[in-house]
């Protein structure tokens, strides 16, 4: 049977049997792949140059017949060893992995490996010390992968949107609409036009006044999420 | 009398708590990195591990993610005694409880010998 | 002259900081070594106890001496210096540090180095900052090898002498990258040490004081770090007979 060589995060891992697991890894060419780990032993465990935690490796597999692949070999290619040194950052990054893992199906654009590793990447940075910002950043992605961005150009009646007015934001169709006595001014909607952008939350971090951003934005990109995205 | 890996980068801090623990009447096995622990656990197949988070290379957190990977190491009690500072490790209970077992979480700088000796007696009570 | 890094008021901070995060450990040893003698009524621990309190005194002085260093850079007394004799007090003041870390200590200063200028006391004292951090690092690599050489030799930078051991290269791009986590990680030199580093940091802020350089630097099949060295070149033109 044809190997398959591909680049890799381990989403999950399940113990099958006394010395099988199933990992579910997400790709950056076959999207997610269920592969079974054959006999996993203690004594050969290799923190390094396997498949660890926050980790991209380079995985070898073969298709299976059904559903679950085998998994061959695993080579470590990027590990993101800052992220473990905190405990704040190993809680964001189980979450982000978490949520990935269940907003996706298993064909997946390679958009949603780019961006797992992305989150990584600026997870591991120890100088972008603002967990919210990743947190609020990546859920923006996740929207904007699945086709769910707001409108962030236009308002609910189709007229540009106007620095000067402030406005209220309709989640059933995902628009803002303009009222005097609205939660959120021009500065906060320019905030999420950079935000749902394809920019990294290291650009987005330089912005004045992120934190009190943040705050604003938070609640309303999260019951976004909760509204379109399975979680 | 228990078995007992002690996960503890610092070679005369380990030989303290190791000496403690053997007095107490456990049989101790120290590592000073993720991999050497896990080689260790294989070996000693522990009753009890007694774990610092702040290792060199792969971090204590990292250790766990493996050692918790395997079904009959899944129910091992872990004791977390560590120089991360506790407003820390407090806001990340969930972390540390649902995702890597850890049973208890004790701040080094602020744990007496005797304090974690009461700890593990609790952990795992040995029979008269 | 000492440019205005090495004279900030953050830059004694930082040093201060580093003080107080490796100092923790010293302490802590101490604690816990002194209630296990109590615990167990002997008093064999008491040598390591004392050890370790000396290792504490001496990072203390290394690092006061750092911030006047830093604090006033003209007080500097430079002096034509043998290096040699430097990494042999270095060796004598962390003999018994290595001792109680199970780590050989050795000394290698094959060849023949003329004078250096340098401030002796900073120099020395950036030198067992160093060795001390790498003693401490060594075992918890899970390093079978518990070996550190104090060394010098030439390179194109100048005479380097340091602190060297059988461990994973330490580029210079990996102690860039340190110098700007230091304070932001709590594990700025991960693949080096558990600590904070702050040893390595504070030889580096006593160098940097007196406008040397630490660099990561290979000594032979060892690898480490060392202060870059400007010979005297003035009293090597002297010549040798009239």
């Amino acid at each position: 049977m044809k190997q398959i060589v591909t680049t890799g995060i381990v989403l999950s891992r399940t113990n099958y049997g006394e010395a099988d697991r199933i990992i579910i890894v997400l790709t950056a060419d076959h999207g997610k792949l269920r592969l079974m780990a054959r006999g996993v032993r203690k004594s050969q465990s290799k923190l390094a140059g396997g498949i660890e935690l926050f980790s991209v490796s380079d995985i070898t597999f073969i298709r299976g017949r059904g559903e679950i692949g085998t998994l061959i070999s695993s080579r470590l290619r990027t590990h993101y060893g800052q992220i473990v040194k905190d405990l704040d950052r190993v809680q964001l990054g189980y979450e982000l992995i978490k949520i990935l893992n269940r907003a996706t199906e298993d064909e997946l654009e390679p958009t949603y490996f780019e961006l797992l590793q992305q989150a990584f990447a600026a997870l591991d940075d120890a100088d972008l010390n603002n967990k919210d910002l990743i947190r609020l950043w990546f859920s923006a992605q996740l929207l904007r992968l699945g086709g769910h961005q707001p409108n962030l150009q236009t308002d609910s009646a189709g007229h540009k949107l106007d620095a000067a007015q402030k406005y209220n934001f309709d989640f059933d169709s995902m628009t803002f609409t303009g009222t005097a006595t609205g939660s959120f001014d021009a500065n906060t909607i320019k905030f999420l036009r950079l935000v749902f952008s394809g920019h990294q939350p290291k650009v987005i971090a330089r912005v004045e006044s992120t934190n009190s951003l943040l705050k604003k934005c938070s609640p309303l990109i999260q019951t976004m999420l909760q509204n379109h995205i399975r979680l | 009398m228990a078995n007992i890996l002690l996960i503890e980068p610092d070679r005369l801090l380990a030989e303290t708590y190791a000496q403690a623990l053997t007095d107490a009447g456990h049989h101790v096995v120290a590592a000073s990195t993720a991999q050497a622990g896990i080689q260790a656990a294989d070996a000693l197949e522990p009753a009890l591990v007694i774990l610092e988070l702040q290792l060199v290379e792969h971090s204590g957190i990292e250790f766990l993610y493996e050692f918790r990977s395997y079904r009959d190491w899944q129910s091992v009690p872990v004791l977390v005694h560590t120089g991360v500072p506790p407003a820390e490790f407090n806001h990340n209970l969930g972390l540390l409880k649902e995702e890597l077992g850890v049973h208890t979480y004790l701040y080094k700088l602020h744990t007496s010998l005797r304090e974690l000796l009461a700890h593990v007696h609790q952990a795992v009570p040995t029979t008269a | 002259m000492a440019d205005a890094r090495a004279t900030s008021p953050i830059l004694s901070q930082q040093l201060l900081l580093g003080v107080a995060e490796e100092l923790k450990l010293p302490l802590l040893q101490i604690a816990r070594q002194a209630e296990q003698l109590q615990l167990d009524g002997s008093e064999s621990g008491l040598q390591t106890i004392q050890t370790t309190a000396d290792t504490a005194l001496r990072l203390l002085d290394n690092y006061v001496l750092g911030v006047r260093l830093s604090l006033e850079p003209q007080q500097l007394d430079i002096e034509s210096i043998s290096v040699a004799s430097v990494l042999y007090d270095a060796g004598q003041q962390l003999g018994a540090l290595a001792k109680s870390y199970g780590v050989d200590l050795e000394l290698n200063i094959a060849g023949k180095f003329g004078p250096v200028m340098a401030h002796r006391q900073g120099l020395q004292a950036a030198l067992v900052s160093l060795g001390a951090a790498l003693i401490e690092a060594l075992p918890a690599q899970g390093n079978t090898q518990l070996r550190l050489q104090l060394a010098t030799h030439r390179s194109r930078y100048g005479i380097v002498a340091g602190v060297y051991s059988d461990t994973k290269q330490l580029t210079n791009d990996a102690l860039h990258k340190a110098r700007q986590l230091q304070h932001i990680s709590r594990q700025p030199l991960l693949n080096l040490t558990h600590t904070s580093g702050a040893g390595i940091f504070v030889a580096d802020a006593i160098l940097h004081a007196m406008n040397l350089s630490l660099k990561a630097s290979r000594h032979h099949r060892l690898y480490g770090l060392g202060a870059v060295l400007q010979p005297n070149y003035q009293i090597q033109l002297w010549p040798t007979s009239f």
